[in-house]
């Protein structure tokens, strides 16, 4: 089998997988190859065609296919090896990875570092088990908004979305102005589960209905949608007697991602429960030295500037671990999720500089305080549709290091407490 | 106005796995034959939606049990009784599976099956089935203790002290092997008739003429195989005297992390058959909550079947958590004849007309009873010489996925469309699509029982809109035009724009 060696492999070429590519050139690293399965760089980015990309990073609104546009053409001056339409079938605990193209063939790859910029996948009606037959027209909302964006396609014309996740809502939007009937957006939380900024721009100027605090029951139809039962939910389950149904050709489902861990866990990549990626240090280093992760498939991003900012954390380290120059100590401080903490990353920290740690909370909270360690710093609200970072100060971290633990957690302000 | 009739000798009508092995069995002969499927694909009916068990000896034992309450038998006199037609078939089909699988490149596998035992009654239980089915001559036989079970199953609830263990429980993936007769038996000169449904059937002159949507038929022999709807195809020529009827079984596919090897089932009690079953896929499969239907048509799934199915997983190997390891879910028929219960109905109720309606299980059975049906038919005159060209083998294109490596690069050297990968989850290639339409596929589930391109983790997320593009091309279609599954099934409406200027008109 053809062989090649390399001295960083990425494996993906959305925008994370762009951003560590650039950043570990721009870091002296020679020989990088950039793998990815799609026909095009840029990945969830392309079908992307809405505004909103770039806010913080550029301090410009672009849409999807222009931010990606700009790291492209950077990348396209960086003298960076690309394999498009190739798809990484395995990698292996010694970093070595198969993959399969036209014009090679299956060959392998032996590189001495690699990144995982692998993005997500969306949970479909499977793996959240709506009841009801299995006519078509169900669709998770990223592969209808494909088909609507990019192959230019309607997969219906009159939509019942499930879950109201960024997609879900950008998708609600997008199908009312191709003239086609959103009739509900039914989310089971009793708070939408992308961006506020989604849920006004997306939903309530198009007054679209949304249905928080239900779900879909039941699917109609034998051969192609007809319609759905939906209910109320409240803590104890699904309300009696509140169920209705909603004719429909079309169901939309927009209710996760989950990264894609398929070829980590062949390379025994550790996983963390909460996150369902890597568990990683603040280098985004995983627990087999040398490979590293970075992007949606470490957690799921809301914006893609943060995905960039993370690229090109991995691209870097990935670029000082080449060179050896990480610095590491030789204990660990591993990262607890306390009171109200859904998820945070890195999982456990390992240097010796300030950590900036990123996590979501489980409820929302008004007058929240944040608590890591000692440290602590007030938010007016703390949403869990937000990504939040706080930087865990080396110095405030030196304390922890003998019981190898520090937890993260967030409640409500004491009464007392909150002054103005 | 008569339409220009199909004529032939023999119409099977049913292209279920019944139908199908008997089609396989007829095309050694020198005799016409159609086989005929309302569907647009054949495997489509109860054999779809189906456990996908070759069972072994134990397991028809075993279900006895179920049926003996209102017995005044001694268990071990009423386990004895002699085998029906069902289990007899049975147990001669199981061998047959395996010296097909080489000839129709078709697999199956053997987990074997361990059977738990709650308390020690039920092992006592197990004990006398063991027992009587070795006086039979089934062999390999193991009464498990406490550590056997362990042994063979390390994740089960410790809470069953024990079991029996029947290595010869066999798996398959039914419509594949429904497929594989079809195929076999069309090369063999088997004319299949697709999207095809038997409306009405009229006797006359020795010839039974078969209405269908599709034109008509005419037959000297007639075979009923149309599983569900048997009772309403003997009704055609006014002999209905029996009925079909029906338990709406709901499913579950989880994602084997390495929780079980075998076939692991509890005593059955009725209606709740506690079943964990690996399959070919690399799967696990969960049955079946049981409800008594009489919709035909209705293979929804329901909350609360869901619920209860997701219990038994975790009270046979509490790792397990269903919620978290769902890959799908959904429904299928357990039917049987009214006539016969719990056994096969075999017989002519005119002549020439032959009804095959089984009762579950009908898979395991399936290639001795197409062997038994070609006796019946010799037996009402059917002319049966054997031809000297039949060819037994199914050629199958192997998954590219599993060929050595420097295999797969010389057919990507040969075809580039080999070395473009459309199916991230199971790794399925452009030309596995393309040769699938080849070979008949025109709907997205046939793509998808035939290369497993959308039945992976993702279920469809990245490979539909490019299967569509590939089988709207090869097909010289509009994807506008493609179905999931045949009739209204279709996936896409219109493109995009078309709304608007609909409205602006
Ligand atoms: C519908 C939608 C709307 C959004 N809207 C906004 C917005 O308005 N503003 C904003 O800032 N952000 C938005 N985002 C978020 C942002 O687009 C994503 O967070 C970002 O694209 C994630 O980048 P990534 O590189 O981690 O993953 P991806 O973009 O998913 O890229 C991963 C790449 O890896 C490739 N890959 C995966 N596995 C393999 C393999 N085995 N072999 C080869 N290649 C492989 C994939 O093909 C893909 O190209 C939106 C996201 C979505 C889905
Ligand atoms: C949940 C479940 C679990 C099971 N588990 C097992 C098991 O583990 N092992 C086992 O051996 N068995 C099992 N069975 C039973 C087994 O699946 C069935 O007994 C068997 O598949 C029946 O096959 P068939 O060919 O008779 O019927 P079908 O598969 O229904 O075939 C009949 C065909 O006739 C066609 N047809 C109907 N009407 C017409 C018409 N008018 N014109 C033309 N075509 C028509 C239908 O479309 C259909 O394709 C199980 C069944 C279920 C539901």
């Amino acid at each position: 089998m053809f062989t090649k060696e390399v001295d960083l492999a990425i494996i993906g070429a959305g925008p994370a997988g762009i951003a560590a590519a650039i950043s570990a050139r721009k870091a002296g690293v020679d020989n990088i190859l950039l793998l990815e399965r799609a026909e095009n760089l840029g990945g969830l980015l392309h079908q992307c065609i809405h505004n909103g990309f770039g806010l913080h990073y550029f301090k410009e609104d672009l849409t999807g296919p222009e931010y990606a546009e700009r790291f492209i053409n950077k990348l396209s001056s960086a003298d960076v090896e690309l394999c498009l339409n190739t798809m990484v079938t395995h990698l292996y605990p010694d970093r070595s990875i198969i993959a399969i193209n036209q014009e090679r063939g299956e060959f392998k790859i032996s590189p001495r570092t690699v990144v995982l910029a692998m993005g997500c996948r969306e949970r479909s009606r499977a793996s959240i088990g709506i009841p009801g037959t299995r006519p078509s027209g169900i669709f998770t909302a990223g592969l209808a908004q494909r088909l609507v964006n990019v192959d230019g396609y309607l997969p219906g014309r009159e939509f019942v979305i499930l879950g109201s996740g960024d997609i879900g809502m950008i998708m609600a939007r997008r199908l009312h102005l191709e003239g086609a009937k959103v009739k509900a957006v039914v989310e089971v939380m009793p708070h939408v589960g992308g961006l506020i900024r989604n849920e006004v721009q997306c939903l309530h100027d198009f007054d679209i209905p949304l249905l928080l605090e239900h779900t879909v029951t039941e699917i109609y139809g034998n051969e192609r949608i007809e319609g759905v039962k939906i209910a109320q939910v409240d803590r104890d389950g699904i309300v009696k007697n509140s169920e209705r149904s909603i004719d429909c050709d079309c169901l939309l489902l927009s209710v996760g991602l989950i990264p894609e861990n398929e070829l980590s866990k062949e390379a025994g990549v550790q996983l963390d429960n909460r996150t369902s990626g890597p568990i990683v240090d603040e280098f985004l280093q995983t627990n087999i030295d040398g490979i590293f992760a970075t992007g949606n498939v470490l957690q799921v991003y809301d914006l893609v500037d943060n995905v960039t900012l993370a690229g090109e954390r991995a691209g870097k380290n990935a670029a000082k671990y080449a060179a050896g120059t990480l610095k590491k100590q030789h204990k660990e401080i591993k990262v607890l999720s306390g009171e109200n903490i859904k998820t945070v990353t890195p999982q456990k920290i390992v240097g010796f500089e300030d950590v900036e740690l990123a996590l979501r909370v489980q409820q929302p909270v008004e007058d929240a305080e944040l608590i890591v360690g000692n440290y602590s710093k007030k938010y007016r609200v703390i949403s869990p549709t937000e990504l939040i970072k706080v930087v865990a100060k080396s110095s405030d971290l030196e304390t922890f290091w003998e019981s190898g633990e520090i937890t993260v957690s967030c409640h409500k302000r004491r009464k007392d407490k909150v002054n103005g | 106005m008569e339409e220009k009739a199909v004529e032939t000798q023999v119409a099977i009508i049913g292209g279920g796995i019944a139908g199908a092995a008997i089609a396989r069995e007829l095309s050694k002969y020198k005799v016409d034959t159609c086989l005929i499927e309302k569907e647009v694909s054949v495997g489509c009916g109860i054999t779809k939606g189906s456990m996908a068990l070759v069972h072994g000896g134990i397991a028809y034992l075993s279900s006895r049990i179920i049926k003996r309450m209102d017995s005044d038998l001694s268990l071990e006199a009423f386990l004895n009784q002699p085998l029906n037609v069902k289990e007899r078939l049975g147990e001669a089909g199981r061998d047959m599976y395996f010296e097909l699988a080489p000839l129709l490149n078709t697999p199956i596998t053997r987990p074997g099956r361990v059977m738990v035992a709650a308390d020690q009654e039920q092992l006592e239980l197990y004990k006398v089935i063991k027992k009587v089915a070795e006086a039979n001559g089934v062999k390999d036989i193991v009464i498990l203790d406490r550590d056997g079970l362990r042994e063979k199953e390390p994740l089960i609830n410790p809470k069953f002290i024990g079991g029996i263990y029947d290595p010869s429980e066999a798996a398959i993936f039914p419509p594949e092997w429904v497929r594989a007769f079809t195929e076999n038996a069309r090369d063999n000169g088997v004319h299949v008739f697709l999207d095809t449904e038997v409306k009405a059937i009229k006797e006359n002159n020795g010839y039974y003429s078969l209405k269908t949507s599709n034109g008509l038929i005419k037959a000297e022999f007639v075979v009923n195989a149309a599983g569900l709807f048997a009772d309403e195809i003997a009704g055609m020529i006014g002999k209905g005297d029996f009925s079909m009827f029906f338990y709406k079984c709901q499913m579950l596919i989880l994602e084997n992390k390495g929780y079980i090897q075998h076939v692991i089932a509890r005593l059955p009690e009725p209606g709740r058959p506690r079943m964990l079953i690996p399959t070919t896929h690399g799967d696990l499969l969960v049955a079946h909550s049981m409800d008594q239907s009489t919709d035909k048509y209705d293979l929804s799934t329901t909350m609360e079947g869901l619920d209860l199915i997701s219990t038994y997983p975790p009270d046979l190997i509490p790792n397990i958590s269903p919620r978290k390891d769902i890959k799908a879910s959904f429904a299928g028929f357990l039917a049987f004849n009214t006539k016969k219960l719990p056994d096969y109905l075999l017989e002519f109720p005119e002549e020439r007309f032959l009804n095959v309606a089984l009762a579950a299980p009908g898979l395991g059975p399936a290639p001795a009873l197409a062997q038994e049906v070609i006796k019946m038919l010799a037996d009402e005159g059917l002319e049966l010489v054997e031809k000297n060209d039949f060819n037994p083998y199914r050629f199958t294109e192997p998954r590219f996925i599993d060929l050595p490596t420097e295999e797969r690069n010389k057919k990507i050297q040969e075809n580039p469309a080999y070395g473009h990968i459309v199916c991230r989850c199971e790794h399925v290639s452009e030309q596995e699509v393309v040769a699938s339409v080849g070979t008949g596929a025109r709907t997205l589930d046939d793509i998808k029982f035939r290369t497993r391109a959308g039945m992976g983790r993702c279920q469809g997320g990245f490979c539909t809109s490019r299967a569509l593009q590939i089988m709207a091309r090869e097909l010289n279609v509009s994807p506008l035009e493609l179905t999931k599954k045949g009739g209204n099934s279709y996936i896409l409406k219109c493109e995009t724009k078309e709304l608007n200027e609909e409205e602006e008109k």
